[in-house]
């Protein structure tokens, strides 16, 4: 049984000014097995960040359904949302989007703390603050840290509750290509662990770390790579030359 | 003209933090205007002899909200600086000169100057005329002379140019130490973690105990009257630098507890609170000197007010007195008088004691005759025998020689078992609580004594000793109530005032109280209109915090939406934030307010004003009153606050 399963989906939506609909998902299907690592590559405007919000529970679709084992997320009340999110998933977006208000450990801990599940917090916290080289920042705030150790702060944060499923959003997008490397290279690390990440990025370079590309133009899932026995660098290749053969040359 | 559209157009551009910048400062001159015309107003200048104390408490007043008035305004500029130099640091870089962007500020400032004090002067007037005339409705009594005097206006005016050229000040060091780089970025600079201020905490702690200490061991009126702007000035200082210093310490020590820290309801609301603390601390300290104002004034004036009202019953056991030496007019006479005046008399009575001596209590316990005492021992002194004393009460006590009884007014009962007074000393049989038909107060504040001595014999050895010998000491009052129309009662007065002489002295309930009122009237007048414009500016400033706040809390909300905070959880969050914020300065105003009380009592005694239980019933309503308004108030922001965090409805 997949973990994540996508099926037909659509999203339509309504523009505040007239009655002009926008259609921002087609018509979406795709699976998501345990354990996988999926890169989800489009253009910016092909869907790619309204499919993650609609997986996310931050957005509702118009038409199909997500399962997330067997769980319909579209049959969730609106109440359960919040609880739903910080049980099951885990978050790190483009901006990290830390707490300035909050230190690094804090910040770390504030998905336990909303669980109401603070119970042997600080073991979890020491095992993932050495996994993620940030053990020694605990005490800081997250305006006293580089972007890349800010956006291991954010994985720490999406990782503590051991997620079934990690999105990341652009995760990289703010980094420099030194820490958008090592923040992939985690990546890799939690995926060998067994985690499930989804990741949405229109970086091919961020892409090749992933174990199967999904490539979304104007709402559908258009073409899907996997990697197979390649390493990163074919994967790189492969990636690039699909998207200017698939895509019409666009990157 | 260059400078001044580009002024103009910030401003316009800004608008959504300009307006409540704007409506703060147009608050606070009215605030300060109200105060300047009351200050000069006739309907003050004619409180005769509560004149003085009024002046004292409106200057007093005057310092405070100056003071409130300037940290307000900086406090909201504060905001609004962020934006502006950010705008500076984007002019800066297409190619500004600093002085050109000094002149777009001085313009701005000008701009804004203009404004706030157009708005702050008119609407202060129009409030304070709309009050007068519903007060006069309410209250009754003659209209409260208040007038547009230039000396208000000029006074107002002058102060809030300081005010602004100081938030110009601001600007131009702003504008002149940093790169534009800098300027633009400074929107972004997130505020660093408060850290523990122990010399705040300290000094405030030390102001705290000092102005507390004077309050408690304030020991006579005139000493309060003395210490009184120390007193508040400490406090005020006290006020601002522990909401500094002890919040952050609190919210500090809050945090190192693991079990109340770690819980999703305080996660965010101390984290939070922590790092807001340095601006919000100024805010509180501000709303907690204000609600103290209030509820000081209110206080004070309703006192002032009731304090009368139940000296005037307690002076007045029967509607109307007559004191007669001298057998100068007989009972019937006085009828006759009444009768002339188309009044009937109902409930006469009469009692026959000496007329008040001038007594000096020395440390020996002896009564001794004097024209020069001074404030402390001075005693109204009065005799009279126990023939009189039990046909006026009717109660059956006997004396031996030497025994007396003793009735205090205005004071302490006499607490020693003997006094002496013209040779003799004598043993207190027992201290009267009350004479039963002999006012149980008087006009004036000194101690007064009434002595039953026992037999005519003790009475007239008494008097010839005290009293000069060619007159009869001895005066008969006659106390009456009378049935009749106000017009009668007028008339009455004349015709007793046309008897009137040595021999002859009256009161009458119905003008003394005519006359208290219009002169006490006025005074809780003033001090209603105080404590309006106080819980609305109060109100308005909490508005405004959240508000401001709310638009620099947006993004975090956002986040912990994200990260899985629920709606409701965020509400119980925005909701356990909003009820420090007010419930924190309410509690401290009342703290301050209970070791005020001392201190008031005494300033009120400074005025021949007692403290009566009517008083704490007025204090009660004032604090429900005032809780109720900012419950209103409350209910909005959060409402609003929510709405601008979440984007929910």
């Amino acid at each position: 049984m997949p973990l994540l399963t996508v099926d037909h989906l659509k999203k339509e939506y309504k523009s505040k000014r007239s009655s002009q609909k926008v259609l921002a998902l087609k018509d979406v299907d795709f699976q998501v097995e345990e354990g996988e690592f999926i890169a989800i590559m489009g253009e910016s405007g092909s869907g790619k960040s309204t499919l993650l919000n609609c997986i996310a529970t931050l957005d509702k679709p118009t038409a199909g359904h997500i399962l997330l084992k067997d769980a319909d997320l579209s049959q969730l009340k609106d109440k359960d949302l919040a609880a739903f999110r910080r049980d099951h998933l885990g978050f790190v977006f483009q901006n990290f989007n830390l707490l300035d208000t909050l230190t690094v450990q804090d910040n770390i801990y504030l998905p336990l703390v909303l669980a109401k599940n603070t119970k042997g917090k600080e073991k979890k916290l020491l095992t993932l603050a050495q996994q993620l080289g940030i053990a020694d920042l605990l005490h800081k705030y997250p305006y006293e840290l580089s972007g890349g150790q800010q956006q291991r702060v954010a994985i720490g944060r999406a990782l503590i509750t051991k997620p079934e499923l990690l999105l990341c959003d652009e995760p990289t997008g703010a980094l420099d290509s030194k820490n958008a490397e090592d923040i992939l290279k985690l990546f890799s690390d939690c995926h060998e662990n067994g985690q499930t990440i989804l990741m949405v990025t229109h970086s091919s370079l961020s892409a090749s770390h992933a174990g199967r590309v999904l490539f979304i133009k104007d709402g559908t899932v258009f073409h899907q790579l996997y990697r197979g026995d390649k390493s990163d660098q074919e994967m790189l290749v492969a990636i690039n030359d699909a998207m200017t053969n698939l895509l019409g040359g666009q990157a | 003209m260059f400078h001044f559209k580009l002024a103009l157009d910030s401003l316009r551009k800004n608008k959504e933090s300009y307006l409540p910048f704007l409506l703060a400062g147009g608050v606070a001159v009215a605030l300060n205007f109200l105060v300047q015309l009351l200050i000069y107003s006739s309907g003050v200048r004619h409180l005769e002899i509560a004149a003085d104390i009024v002046r004292l408490l409106l200057i007093l007043g005057q310092v405070i909200i100056a003071l409130l008035s300037l940290v307000i305004t900086i406090y909201t500029y504060s905001f609004l600086k962020k934006g502006k130099e950010k705008e500076f640091g984007l002019y800066s870089i297409l190619g500004m000169k600093k002085s050109d962007l000094i002149k777009i500020s001085l313009i701005q400032q000008l701009l804004s100057f203009s404004i706030t004090i157009v708005t702050g002067l008119v609407s202060g007037f129009v409030f304070a005329k709309l009050m007068i005339l519903l007060l006069v409705k309410m209250v009754g009594g003659q209209t409260f002379g208040l007038e547009l005097s230039s000396p208000a206006i000029w006074t107002t005016v002058a102060f809030f140019l300081v005010v602004f050229l100081l938030l110009t000040i601001i600007d131009v060091f702003a504008v002149a130490k940093t790169k534009p780089i800098d300027l633009m970025r400074a929107k972004q600079k997130g505020a660093s973690a408060p850290k523990n201020r122990w010399l705040f905490f300290l000094c405030g702690a030390i102001a705290l105990i000092w102005g507390y200490t004077l309050s408690l061991t304030v020991s006579s009126p005139l000493q309060a009257v003395n210490q009184f702007f120390l007193a508040v000035l400490l406090v005020a200082v006290a006020t601002y630098l522990l909401f500094i210093a002890a919040s952050t310490l609190i919210l500090k020590s809050l945090q190192k507890n693991d079990r109340y820290y770690y819980q999703s309801k305080h996660f965010i609301t101390v984290s939070n609170m922590l790092f807001r603390m340095k601006q919000n601390a100024v805010g509180l300290a501000s709303i907690a000197l204000l609600t103290t104002m209030t509820l000081v004034v209110t206080v004070t004036t309703a006192s002032m007010f009731f304090g009368k009202a139940d000296l005037v019953s307690k002076m007045f056991p029967r509607d109307v007195t007559v004191s007669v030496s001298n057998n100068a007019l007989s009972k019937k006479q006085v009828e006759d008088l009444v009768a002339k005046a188309g009044l009937t008399i109902s409930k006469e009575y009469s009692q026959t004691t000496t007329e008040p001596i001038r007594m000096a209590l020395n440390d020996s316990q002896k009564l001794v005759p004097t024209e020069f005492a001074n404030q402390q021992n001075e005693r109204n002194v009065q005799f009279m025998s126990l023939a009189d004393y039990r046909a006026l009460t009717g109660a059956k006590v006997q004396l031996t020689s030497n025994q007396v009884l003793a009735y205090t007014r205005n004071g302490k009962a006499l607490n020693q078992s003997s006094v002496s007074f013209a040779g003799q000393k004598y043993t207190i049989k027992k201290n009267l609580t009350s004479i039963k038909g002999m006012p149980a107060a008087t006009a004036d504040t000194t101690p007064a004594y009434v002595f039953v001595l026992p037999t005519e014999a003790d009475l007239h050895s008494v008097t010839k000793l005290l009293f000069k010998a060619d007159s009869n000491p001895m005066q008969t009052s006659y106390y009456f109530n009378v049935a009749g129309s106000d017009k009668q009662q007028e008339r009455l007065y004349e015709v007793l005032q046309d008897k009137e002489s040595d021999n002859v002295t009256f009161q009458l309930r119905f003008m003394t109280q005519k006359v208290m009122s219009a002169l006490y009237g006025g005074f809780f007048f003033i001090g209603i209109l105080f404590s309006i414009a106080f819980i609305l500016a109060t109100g308005l400033m909490i508005y405004y915090k959240q508000i401001s706040e709310g638009k620099a809390d947006r993004a975090q909300f956002e986040i912990l939406q994200k990260v899985g905070m629920s709606e409701h959880e965020i509400k119980k969050t925005i909701r356990s934030q909003i009820i420090w914020l007010f419930g924190l300065p309410i509690a401290v105003s009342l703290i301050h307010l209970s070791f005020a009380m001392p201190m008031i009592n005494k300033l009120l005694l400074a005025f021949s004003v007692p403290l009566t239980d009517a008083v704490y019933i007025v204090m009660a309503t004032t604090i429900l009153l005032m809780v109720l308004i900012y419950f209103i108030i409350y209910k909005i922001t959060s409402h609003t606050y929510f709405r601008q965090v979440t984007g929910f409805n």
